[in-house]
């Protein structure tokens, strides 16, 4: 019982994480039609950030991850920008682009980092948070949790509360109807790629502490949110949200019971079983109406 | 016109670096013959701590050797160049990098990490008779004649941590393992750590193999910890630092044996000196009193240390004395074979019954498990962590332990499908 | 004169769909272009809008010339466009589609109380408002798409075929509600290929086909055209 408490806990840790760049990767999807494939590397970049700025040159953690998402969004909006507007006509070029980014960041991370092994940050947040005298979370865990939440929470606000959220989800299910609402549609994709990639800026800055940072760490991180998109249902945030920390759980808990190799293949598994049985995914709607 | 195009840059950059290094005049105005080393190894990526850091190792080793007017070989002065090239750990890169290394730069010996990438190379490497190190003697097939492991054996080494851990905390009676489930590296270290474990006395209740693509160790700690061990069993040297900061929050109290705990700084950092203290595993620092006692065939560790600390300050890991360590063992045999043929070389370190080995106590071996004795195993050290430092307890013999239980490790090789001859 | 379109020639790529159309709006005119499929009636309506611009030809909005311009900006002018099918934000709920309709204002207070209005020319949608357009009937989905037209205080109002798929019942309540917004003074341009319910609604006509203007003129006139009654009224 106090494992599987700890595991839950140890899941919704991991699924915020993963809330945070699955919506990222879903937004740009849904409102510029690419699939953005260097939005691994987006987080990388953030993480990389942490370790060069606040391990490194003693910058404040909070600050250093203010950085590293002004950073990550600017590398989203020349992206967006230079590289995605000018092919939006071909539904394939934006996707080859962002795999042009992908080598560029990891090619960048490793000329700025050097060489050798992974980098590490220390977390900032010492001591561990003891619940039920058994339960266990780190502070620094707690601390990704709770930005997590929060930065979800402010996305349900702004897509759901705000004329630019109304005009975002607009463009997203449709981007002509939506022009005839007298959109600006390219400033709605900036603002939809602006979020994203903040958010996985974000999700860097949070991960830093917690992981093994290197340039090739977006791989794992672009197959997970592959996964939370597919099961939730392409271009459905809720969906994404609740996706990511379903999986998280799952993950968490199959890894405790059976192992983190069945778990990584149950994920691909279950990914395989939605798309058969259920292709829209949990929140997904028909294409067809 | 692409291709050309890659061909041209190609050329361009091979260009320049030939004008950079092999065709500058002071090589020419050099009196002395040289012999080339060639690093054939990982410099980026994951396995870049076992590769790199032992390629500054070989730099200091080499400039010392060639400040004292370098070695000589059948009665001529050499100085030493060391070629390397960067596979990260890429098996097409790695075999395009060895055979330029033996093709263009004419190196007289390729060391390599081991794994994939070694067995890439070796059908081209037997042909053309190279002199090829590993530092896995699992790497080690019947076919391979010209490939040994002089220095580190992994994993075989383990089983002296096991032995003393099993000596100095008799009360310790459980163990879990933990490791990243690859054919290369963790399988063989985990089989080791079970015969090690299984001859020691400590029952094994929990072995949780991942793979790569582990982003989070908390769930992987918190079920292995639901067994209450006493011992905490790291058979990876990929994830140490996570597993130390899981094990760490979740308050884990018992003892920690690792095969190797390279940076454990960065460890401190994440969790404190005193959770790290303790420790067990079996890559010693060099500035260490007992790596000055005799008996020891490195020259002047404390030197070479300070030296490496200066020049690189955060790179030191496992290979930053394991690779000079191989290379001064070819140079013996070079000296004694008085030539740097590869047969010759070999045949002139085979025929001493008691080679020289970093930690002395050196004996051939192999032939049991892998069908030929390429391997030098001898004595090897338990460092346990304390105060912050890595400090050697003691050292024991690799050769003992498998005299008296190669037939266990061989039951646990077999049980996860490793190769074996027998 | 509000809009008015000179020998525009439209391209989808090597195919003219429409091949020098011109046609003339008044303010608070009401316009029915009428025709058989692929005649050019949509693409007539997407170009005044903006969706698409034209390969030749002028079309100019109460005195500045749009055929170069983007679709939003042109809503800012005051046109709107409900196009066909409808095309409702599904997963929005009515009164956030209403409120996109407004995306382009400011006055926050008016469009509470445009928005007001149009519920009550609704009832059906204001009982609905805070449901997903998605779960609503054909017919509320064409209020909905109307009144979010409506939302962007048009002077000039595009429909593209909103009777289509529509049970009769429905369809008269849209063209009284059609009546009603042109004699509000909103100029409404409307493309049917129910012919004879577009030449009842309006003053001016035009029939198009094969992507030119083949007649044209007063409505009832049309209504008893020969041709126009064979062809498209099927008497």
């Amino acid at each position: 019982m106090e494992l599987f408490l700890q595991s839950i806990a140890n899941g919704l840790v991991q699924g915020g994480f993963f809330a945070l760049f699955a919506v990222g990767l879903v937004l740009i999807f849904g409102v510029m039609g690419v699939v953005n494939f260097a939005h691994g590397e987006l987080v990388m970049v953030g993480a990389f950030t942490i370790w060069l700025l606040h391990a490194q040159y003693g910058l404040g953690y909070i600050p250093a991850i203010a950085v590293a998402i002004v950073l990550v969004t600017v590398i989203g909006l020349v992206m967006e920008r230079l590289l995605f507007r000018p092919t939006r006509a071909d539904p394939l070029a934006g996707l080859i682009c962002s795999i042009g980014i992908l080598f560029i960041l990891q090619v960048i991370a490793a000329l700025i980092g050097g060489d050798g092994p992974s980098k590490q940050v220390p977390p900032p947040y010492q001591g561990t948070l003891v619940m039920f005298e058994s339960l266990r979370i780190p502070y620094q865990r707690v601390f990704s949790l709770a930005i997590s939440v929060a930065a979800l929470v402010s996305l349900w606000f702004f897509l759901t509360r705000t004329r630019y959220g109304w005009a975002l989800r607009a463009v997203a299910l449709d981007r002509e109807a939506a022009e005839l609402q007298g959109i600006n549609t390219n400033r709605i994709s900036m603002v939809a790629i602006g979020v994203g990639t903040a958010l996985a800026g974000l999700a860097g800055g949070l991960i830093a502490p917690l992981t093994n940072i290197n340039p090739h760490m977006g791989h794992n991180v672009i197959v997970t949110a592959f996964i939370v998109t597919i099961v939730g249902g392409v271009g459905s945030l809720s969906g994404a949200v609740l996706a990511a920390i379903l999986y998280a759980v799952f993950h968490t808990l199959i890894t405790v019971y059976f192992g983190a190799t069945i778990a990584t293949i149950s994920g691909l598994v279950l990914m395989v079983v939605v798309l058969i049985v259920k292709p829209t995914g949990l929140m997904g709607v028909r294409v067809s109406e | 016109m692409g291709i050309s195009r890659r061909k041209f840059i190609q050329a361009s950059a091979a260009g320049t670096v030939a004008a950079s290094t092999g065709f500058s005049p002071l090589t020419f105005a050099s009196s002395h013959d040289t012999v080339k080393i060639g690093m054939n190894i990982p410099m980026t990526g994951d396995y870049a701590p076992w590769g790199l850091p032992g390629l500054y190792g070989c730099q200091i080793v080499a400039d010392n050797l060639n400040a004292s007017g370098g070695v000589e070989i059948g009665g001529k002065k050499h100085k030493i160049e060391i070629v390397s090239y960067d596979h990260g750990y890429d098996i097409e890169k790695a075999v395009q990098g060895y055979k330029k290394m033996v093709s263009q730069d004419e190196a007289d010996m390729v060391m390599m990490l081991g794994g994939a990438t070694v067995g890439a190379v070796m059908p081209w490497g037997e042909r053309k008779n190279v002199f090829t190190t590993t530092l896995l003697c699992s790497d080690i097939t019947p076919d391979t004649e010209h490939l040994v492991a002089t220095c580190e054996s992994h994993p075989l080494y383990v089983v002296t941590g096991v032995e003393w851990l099993a000596k100095n905390h008799p009360d310790a009676k459980t163990a879990v393992i933990v490791t990243n489930n690859d054919v290369e590296y963790g399988l063989q270290a985990a089989a080791t750590f079970q015969a090690a474990f299984e001859v020691a006395g400590i029952e094994v209740v929990d072995m949780n193999l991942h793979g790569f693509d582990v982003t989070d160790f908390a769930p992987i700690v918190s079920s292995v910890l639901a067994k209450n061990p006493d011992i905490f069993c790291m058979a990876t040297s990929f994830y140490t630092t996570p597993l130390m900061e899981q094990l760490y929050h979740q308050g884990y109290k018992g003892k920690v044996i690792s095969t190797t705990l390279d940076y454990h700084e960065e460890v401190i950092a994440k969790t404190s000196q005193e959770f790290v203290d303790g420790t067990i595993h079996q890559f010693p620092a060099f500035d260490d009193p007992k790596l000055t006692e005799d008996g020891i065939n490195f020259p002047d560790p404390g030197g070479f240390d300070a030296e490496f600390r200066k020049r690189h300050p955060n790179d030191w890991s496992a290979v930053s004395w394991e690779y000079p360590a191989i290379m001064l063992n070819w140079l013996e045999g070079a000296k004694a074979a008085g030539s740097t043929d590869s047969d010759k070389v070999l045949k002139a370190l085979q025929s001493n019954p008691n080679p020289e080995f970093v930690f002395g106590g050196g004996k051939w071996w192999g032939k049991e498990l892998w069908g030929r004795d390429n391997v030098v195993i001898g004595r090897w050290p338990v460092v346990v962590i304390e105060g912050g430092k890595t400090r050697i307890k003691e050292f024991a013999s690799v050769s003992d332990w498998l005299d008296k239980h190669s037939d266990v490790l061989i039951k646990y090789m077999k049980s996860h499908g490793l190769r074996t001859v027998s | 004169m509000l809009l008015q379109v000179d020998d525009i020639h439209v391209h989808y790529g090597q195919v003219a769909a429409v091949k020098g159309i011109s046609l003339e709006v008044d303010e608070a005119d009401f316009v029915a272009l009428i025709g058989s499929n692929g005649a050019g009636k949509s693409t007539t309506l997407r170009t005044i809008s903006g969706l698409e611009h034209p390969s030749a030809g002028s079309i100019v909005f109460d005195g500045v010339a749009i055929d170069r311009m983007s679709a939003d900006r042109i809503v800012r002018l005051g046109i709107a466009h409900v196009p066909e099918g409808r095309r409702v934000f599904k997963d929005l709920t009515v009164s956030e589609n209403l409120r996109l309709g407004a995306f382009t204002r400011s006055d926050q207070q008016e469009i509470e109380d445009d928005l007001e209005k149009i519920l009550t020319r609704f009832p059906r949608l204001r009982e609905r408002k805070d449901q997903m357009a998605r779960t609503m009937s054909g017919g509320e989905q064409q209020m909905v798409a109307i009144g979010r037209a409506l939302m962007s205080k048009p002077r000039m109002l595009l429909l593209d075929e909103p009777s289509l798929g529509l049970a009769p019942l429905i369809v008269q309540e849209i063209a009284r509600i059609l009546i009603e917004i042109n004699h509000s003074g909103v100029a409404v341009v409307l493309v049917e290929q129910n012919a004879e319910l577009a030449l009842e609604l309006a003053r001016h006509g035009y029939v198009l086909e094969t992507g030119n203007i083949a007649l044209e003129g007063e409505a009832s006139g049309l209504m008893d055209n020969d041709h126009v009654r064979r062809a498209y009224l099927g008497i």
